[in-house]
């Protein structure tokens, strides 16, 4: 917790920082993880507010990690989840700029689970290892294995392309 | 072949990736609950709205339960006739129903509308996880007096045990959202709030809609559509049209909230929220933490509403871009000093939001655990995907001893972790086929972090842990396990106790 004026003023200037470069790589993954854009901002949105409580984080250098880690668990988390039911899971009206882009693919990711799709969005598009998924949902890499491979049988399926 | 996937994919989610709208619409910021004594935070050069109230969503939802589930069945009759018709999604183990009087109506008509969800799987029931009060929703195509009449529900999770052909039914209600300032608020308002539906001359796709998990409120998504087509014509030949559009009962009205500023006095006005006793001291407290003002400096605490609430009638008008509002809460110090604090309900809003605590139990075998996933990875075997298990050998089969436990009281005496031991199993080969509880539940209020777990473990310390079959592995004769409970209570009421059933292992 910063004390001093001057350590509020660079908590402050990292923070700013942090959320001019991460934030909007944030909305663009977690709109594809949950499938809404309007919840994935509140999502962002909520991370950094999280984010503002605990600065400086554990680790200062790579923010974004810590980040991802918290945004992908308040979308992912059921206990939290069950508290949004009113805003369903990847309707064609929410979606219009998805559908306009790619329409096979967001069905097929629809068809997925959330869990699913931030494991597939991860280490297909960032680079994350199985074990750094697993170490941000916290559960085995033989889950995570699972998930992707489920995962991208569905969507070969969906996609309808030969393997 | 994989390799030319995995690149299609990648381009393909960059596309839709980088199609995310919008990105600096409402100038979100970073904003800090007013915590004594931290810095407060603000993005340089972000906008000073106090993101999500941009743009306020009034979302009605009336009829419901008020109607009454009419007679609407019988025999489904093809659109374009004057009698009942009606339309059916068949999705697997269930069906959705769509049903409507006849096909065609006058503009003055009632029309009478209901749905109905059946299930038709193999076992005697089956519960199911849906938003408030049913999973069954409705909307209608076309806009009607600009109104886009969309499916909606308040936000909660809720279960409904579905018995095998017996269907659950809702009948029409509507729901939609329109913008504050829309110029024709007060006649939207006005429809909505209107619990019977009629519809101006034209044809009309009026739709019902089932969305509900299984195993749990995040578990495997179902979701069905099924549709009408109606016309409503001025000079609709219409045979059997006998309800006159003004009788309906009384009690039509939607649910009402006290207006935004009167002040109703804690804790009697609670349930003029909706707010339970308990849901309602949370959230009391919540708003001293936030304060940071102890218990007893606080002379008096008031109750407001929703001082964003577009609809000065004190409708149902709680809900803002994803968020619900709750209650407002003013606390008065003993020295005059108030402050006010807002609870909504959004994402990770928690206890205050609902009385349920969302008990669950996690074990190997459970919804999304994967467990029986063959494993794939590239190129041919024994690289590629493994090959299915072998058959379990008959001997070890008949050797194998379930863990069964029909009840389980387990009494919460403290707030912290909790492990227990169930007993012991021998599983077939080593082949883990169930570990599951029939259902969870407390007497008294018990918050449980995320799961209870369910953990199977070898005896045999050299054996690989259960997490998927495959990495399990075979194993000869029967291979001996424990299964343990483990638990971490976050908040108990004194003497609650945790019920468990059905508990088994094999």
């Amino acid at each position: 917790m910063p004390s001093s004026p001057e350590d509020i003023d660079r908590a402050r200037s990292e923070l700013d920082a942090a959320f001019r470069a991460n934030r909007d790589w944030l909305v663009r993954r977690l709109a594809l993880v949950c499938g809404d854009a309007e919840e994935a901002r509140d999502l962002v949105q909520e991370t950094f507010v999280r984010a503002a409580e605990r600065w400086p984080l554990p680790d200062p250098s790579t923010p974004e990690r810590w980040l991802a880690t918290v945004a992908l668990r308040l979308a992912i988390d059921e206990r939290r989840r069950r508290h949004r039911w009113g805003f369903l899971e990847l309707q064609p009206r929410d979606a219009t700029w998805a559908l306009s882009v790619d329409p096979d693919l967001w069905r097929a990711l629809a068809r997925l689970d959330r869990r699913t799709r931030a494991a597939i969005v991860l280490t297909t598009l960032d680079g994350y290892t199985q074990d750094e998924v697993a170490a941000l949902f916290d559960v085995p890499r033989g889950t995570v294995a699972s998930w992707i491979s489920r995962g991208r049988d569905r969507l070969r399926r969906g996609l309808e392309v030969t393997p | 072949m994989n390799g030319r996937f995995d690149a299609e994919l990648r381009e393909r989610l960059e596309r839709l990736s980088a199609a995310v709208p919008d990105l600096d619409a409402r100038g979100d910021t970073v904003p800090i609950a007013s915590r004594p004594g931290r810095p407060t935070w603000r993005v340089a050069g972000a906008s000073q709205i106090s993101a999500p109230l941009v743009l306020v969503t009034v979302v009605m939802l009336v009829g419901v339960g008020l109607l009454g589930v009419r007679g609407l069945g019988g025999p489904t009759t093809p659109a374009g006739s004057h009698g009942a018709v009606s339309a059916t999604t068949t999705d697997g183990r269930f069906s959705l129903t769509i049903r409507a009087e006849r096909d065609r109506y006058q503009p003055t008509d009632e029309i009478r509308i209901d749905a109905s969800l059946v299930y038709t799987g193999p076992d005697p029931e089956i519960t199911i996880f849906h938003g408030h009060g049913s999973p069954l929703g409705f909307g209608i195509v076309e806009p009607v007096h600009g109104l886009e009449l969309t499916p909606g529900w308040l936000l909660s999770c809720e279960r409904s045990i579905v018995k095998r052909d017996v269907p659950i039914s809702r009948p029409f209600g509507k729901s939609g959202g329109f913008g504050a300032s829309d110029p024709q608020v007060e006649e939207k308002r006005r429809f909505l709030q209107d619990p019977i539906l009629r519809l101006p001359a034209g044809t009309w796709h009026v739709y019902a809609v089932a969305e509900f998990s299984l195993g749990d409120c995040g578990g495997e998504q179902n979701s069905l559509r099924a549709e009408l087509t109606l016309e409503v014509d001025d000079q609709a030949a219409v045979a059997t049209s006998t309800t006159p559009p003004t009788a309906h009962p009384t009690a039509s009205s939607p649910p009402t909230r006290p207006p935004a500023d009167v002040a109703l006095a804690y804790p009697d006005g609670c349930a003029a929220y909706g707010l339970s006793e308990r849901q309602c001291a949370f959230i009391v407290e919540l708003a001293m933490q936030d304060a940071g003002v102890p218990e007893n400096e606080i002379a008096r605490i008031e109750l407001l509403g929703d001082p964003d609430c577009v609809d000065p009638g004190g409708g149902l008008c709680n809900t803002s871009l994803g968020s619900t509002f709750l209650v407002r809460v003013r606390l008065i110090t003993d020295g005059g000093a108030s402050s006010e604090h807002t609870r909504r309900c959004m994402l990770g809003s928690g206890y205050p939001c609902t009385d349920d605590p969302g008990l669950a139990v996690s074990s190997p075998t459970g919804p999304n655990g994967g467990y029986w996933d063959t494993p794939c990875n590239p190129g041919p075997a024994p690289a590629g995907c493994a090959t299915p298990m072998p058959p379990i050998d008959p001997d070890a089969a008949a050797n194998a001893v379930a863990l069964e436990i029909a009840d389980l009281d387990i009494a919460i005496d403290h707030v912290g972790d909790y492990r227990i031991e169930l007993g012991t199993a021998t599983l077939p080969n080593g082949q883990l086929s169930e570990a599951s509880v029939r259902s969870v539940s407390s007497e008294g209020w018990v918050v449980v972090d995320r799961f209870l777990r369910l953990t199977v473990t070898s005896e045999d310390p050299s054996r690989p842990p259960f997490e998927t079959a495959y990495q399990h592995g075979w194993y000869p004769g029967t291979e001996r396990v424990s299964v343990v409970l483990e638990f971490t209570v976050l908040q108990a009421d004194p003497g609650a106790v945790l019920s468990l059933a059905g508990i088994l292992v094999r």
